[in-house]
Order: C-alpha cells, then sequence, then structure tokens
C-alpha cells in the first residue's frame, strides 16, 4: 500500500502520464478501494493546502493597509530635524521680506552746488546799532529794519533740484513787537566782529561805503551736499572740507540751505519744515539742532525770504 | 523593493516579501473590485486569494513573469472576482442542489484535516505544507530545513503523513469522514 501512497500522490500532483496513468486509472476503476483511497489522500492534500492558505491569511490579515501618514511613523529624529528645517525656511522668508534695506550713503543723491556769481555783494552789513546788542545781553525793544542795496537772493533747493544757493547780502531785522527780555545769544550768530571787513569794522552810524577791497570774493569752493533719506529717523548732519552730509527723515518735504559768507568765513544753516537749524563744520555726524534764538530767527527768515 | 527581488525572496520563502506586495498593491486591488459591486471585505479576500496562489506558483518555480508583478496579481483578482461575479448569478438564478451539497461535504473534510494538522508538530507541518501547497522538490525542502540529505526530507515525509493520516482515521471514522 505504501507504493500505492506515492502513486497516489503522483497522480493527485498531476505528475502521472502517459502509459503509467492509464493503467492506475483502469486499477481505479476496478478496484473501490483505491478508489477510496486516492479520495481520502486528495481530501487531506486539500486540507494541508487550506490549513496552509489560513496561516497566510491570517497573517496578511495582520498587516497594516491604512494610508501611512508619514510624520506619525516618523522618529523623533526625523521630526526635529523637519521641525528645525520648517522654522529655519519660515525664519528666512520672514528676515528677507521684513528686512529694509539702508541705503548706505554712496546711494544718496549728490547735489553740487556750485558757488554763484558775480553779482555778489560784499559782505555782510549789519545795522551798527545792533552790534552791541549782539554781543551782550540786551533788552531788546522795537524793532529796526535795515536795509541794503542788494537783495537777498536764496534759493530753494532739495535733493530733487540741483541750483545754486546765494547768500543773503541784507540783513534785515524786525522785531514786530517791543518786549521787554533777557536772553543769552545763541553761538552760531556770526559775530560781525570776527568778520574781517572793513566795511563792518567801521564805528559810524552811517552805513558803511563798500571799498574797492570790500568785494566779497566769489573764489569760493562749490559745497557737496549728500543726502541719505532714513525713514523715521533723526536728522542729523556732518559738514567738513566743502561736503555736506544730510541724514535722517525729510518727510519728502524740500530743504533750503542758508549760506552766509563773509571774506574769512561761511556759516550755513538748513530750513526745513519751518524750522532753522545751524550747522557746523565738523568731521562727525551730529544731530540737527534746530534755533530757538528769536532773534536770530527773525533774522534767518529775513534772510530766507526777504521780507 | 525590485520585482526581482521580492520575486527571489518568495522562492526562498521569506514570508515578509508577501507582506511588502500585500501592502504595496492593496489599494488598487481593492478599488478594482469594489468598483465592481464589491466590498472592501470581498476584495480583500480576493486580494488574498490572488496573493497566496501567487505565492504557491513561485514557491514551485511554475511562474514565467512575463509582466510586472503588480500587473500579473491585477488580472489574477480580475478573474477570480469575474467567476465569483458569475457564481453568485448562476446561483442567484438555479439552485443545483447536487453541487452545493457537494461543496458542504467537501468543507467539512477540509475542516477536519486542518484540525488534525494543528495538531502535529511544526516540523511536520512545514514539511507537509512545503510538499503539498507549495509543491518544493525534497532538495529544496532538505536545503530549506537543513536537512542532511533528501532520504532524510522523504523518511520524514512519509512519518509525518502517517501520523496525520492516522489522527484524521483515529478521530473519524471512515463514515464519518466519507458521509
Amino acid at each position: 500500500m505504501n507504493s500505492y501512497r506515492d502513486v497516489i500522490d503522483q497522480y493527485l500532483s498531476r505528475s502521472l502520464d502517459g502509459e503509467r496513468l492509464k493503467d492506475f486509472e483502469a486499477m481505479m476503476s476496478l478496484d473501490p478501494n483505491l478508489r477510496e483511497q486516492v479520495e481520502f489522500e486528495q481530501s487531506v492534500m486539500e486540507g494541508i493546502s487550506d490549513y496552509r492558505k489560513e496561516e497566510l491569511k491570517a497573517r496578511l490579515d495582520a498587516v497594516d493597509v491604512s494610508p501611512v501618514w508619514w510624520w506619525g511613523s516618523a522618529g523623533n529624529v526625523t521630526k526635529a530635524l523637519v521641525t528645525a528645517v520648517s522654522v529655519g525656511i519660515v525664519g528666512y522668508m520672514g528676515y528677507v521680506y521684513f528686512d529694509q534695506e539702508q541705503p548706505s550713503p554712496g546711494d544718496g543723491i549728490a547735489v553740487q552746488v556750485d558757488y554763484p556769481a558775480d553779482d555778489l555783494f560784499a559782505g555782510i552789513q549789519f545795522n551798527p546799532d545792533l552790534i552791541p546788542q549782539i554781543s551782550k545781553k540786551v533788552s531788546v525793544t522795537g524793532a529796526q529794519k535795515v536795509r541794503k542795496e542788494s537783495k537777498p537772493m536764496v534759493r530753494d533747493y532739495s535733493v530733487r533740484q540741483s541750483r545754486a544757493v546765494t547768500t543773503l547780502s541784507e540783513v534785515t531785522s524786525i522785531m514786530d513787537e517791543p518786549e521787554e527780555r533777557t536772553f543769552d545769544l545763541d553761538v552760531n550768530v556770526p559775530n560781525p566782529v570776527d568778520i574781517s571787513d572793513d566795511a563792518l569794522s567801521t564805528s559810524s552810524l552811517e552805513d558803511p561805503v563798500q571799498g574797492e577791497g570790500d568785494a566779497l570774493s566769489t573764489d569760493r569752493q562749490s559745497i557737496d551736499i549728500l543726502t541719505v533719506s532714513k525713514n523715521n529717523e533723526k536728522l542729523r548732519y556732518k559738514y567738513y572740507d566743502g561736503k555736506l552730509y544730510l541724514y535722517g527723515d525729510f518727510d519728502e518735504q524740500p530743504y533750503e540751505l542758508l549760506e552766509i559768507n563773509a571774506k574769512t568765513e561761511r556759516k550755513l544753516f538748513l530750513y526745513h519744515k519751518e524750522k532753522y537749524y545751524s550747522i557746523r563744520t565738523s568731521d562727525k555726524t551730529q544731530d540737527l539742532e534746530p534755533i530757538y534764538n528769536t532773534t536770530l530767527l527773525k533774522e534767518l527768515h529775513l534772510f530766507r525770504t526777504g521780507k | 523593493m525590485k520585482d526581482s527581488e521580492i520575486l527571489d525572496r518568495i522562492a526562498n520563502g521569506d514570508e515578509q516579501a508577501l507582506d511588502y506586495l500585500y501592502k504595496k498593491y492593496y489599494r488598487m486591488m481593492v478599488n478594482m473590485v469594489v468598483k465592481n459591486n464589491g466590498t472592501e471585505v470581498e476584495a480583500k479576500d480576493i486580494y488574498q486569494e490572488a496573493l497566496i496562489v501567487f505565492w504557491q506558483k513561485v514557491s514551485s518555480g511554475q511562474l514565467v513573469l512575463t509582466s510586472k508583478i503588480s500587473t500579473y496579481l491585477y488580472s489574477i483578482c480580475q478573474n477570480q472576482w469575474r467567476k465569483e461575479l458569475e457564481h453568485r448569478g448562476r446561483y442567484s438564478h438555479e439552485r443545483v442542489d447536487g453541487e452545493e451539497y457537494q461543496s458542504h461535504e467537501s468543507q467539512e473534510r477540509r475542516k477536519i484535516v486542518m484540525k488534525c494538522m494543528a495538531e502535529l508538530g511544526e516540523t511536520c507541518r512545514k514539511v507537509l505544507t512545503y510538499y503539498y501547497f507549495d509543491g518544493l522538490n525534497m532538495t529544496e525542502i532538505a536545503k530549506r530545513m537543513n536537512f542532511a540529505n533528501t532520504d532524510t526530507v522523504k523518511t520524514k515525509k512519509y512519518k509525518c503523513k502517517k501520523r496525520l493520516d492516522s489522527l484524521i482515521r483515529g478521530r473519524y471514522t471512515t463514515s464519518d469522514f466519507f458521509d
């Protein structure tokens, strides 16, 4: 029977062929016991296959087939790396977006001012009566007006324009209302004593007569002006060697540069948004300090407007 | 994992390769069945059957794959599902008692054999399944189970089969088994 077992196995596995297959099938048709044995073995084989199939199916049932969300399955290191990279990217984008490139001084608009010309008058002429008042504490009363022969010439310029600015030769001081007060003069007021001018040095109450040597030299170095606009920043400046650097938020409003020239000295004042500022020679950046001295303000106003 | 690697692993009995395939193409196969009047449960059964057929053919060396594994599995699933739909259609309108009766009896026999298989030792289960399910020859079984030679495998297989037969016949009478 054991030999039949092997033949049955071969028959059931369909490895019997040719003559052997015909013979075996003939035997089965003649032997019911053989036939029964073959059916039994077939059931066992199918049962073994079913057993193995169930094993594999049970294994496949345990496999997780849900969609993979990589974040959930990612390790802590992976999560930390991804988080760091994401933060880095967001931070860089924010830096690029919010960073506003500040223009360098070299980017500013240079306005060259050519010092004018020939039609200048000779220096500053002050009302002799005012001279003592300027140099010491005084009580200011009344108003005086001094007119000069030549009219003041002040030209406006701003960062957008490039025009020559001339100086004012006429000093007109108007004191509208008499007022009793004492004040210390601002040192920015040009001291006529320091001005070497024959016309000014006269003690005569008469208007000084312009002499031949009194003509203001027009041979002056031009002032190079460089304005660097910086939003929301205080007005600052630096002025030396004929170069004026202006920094700050000019609020897109024009400014005027008032240049008071004497033979040996040049004084600069800046007018911007109804304020006057004094400019001192220095290679260090300084704040533009507004002038509060009313006398000087009025004088400068007269310089500027000619009224 | 490439197809060639998967085939090599299955040929060596690596069941993890089967897990990989199952997960990889699960959605594709299920969608096919669901779109053709099937449920996901039915789709899962069809796909698992297809994978097991694939496993058997690769293990026995009978498969010569000329397409991608996914294509082959997809075609098996399609054929299986088509047969299932035809079977349902036939049985919904024509009840053939004889066939229905026989399949039930056959299922009962198989259950008996499965129970007895569970009572065998692991070595016997492996030898018998390698031979009758995976279709491995004696040499391949000897290599996979680290037996000394093919004679050892033959002897082991004979003894394990005899043991299984004893369990089956000892638990059930012939009349129970065939009735």
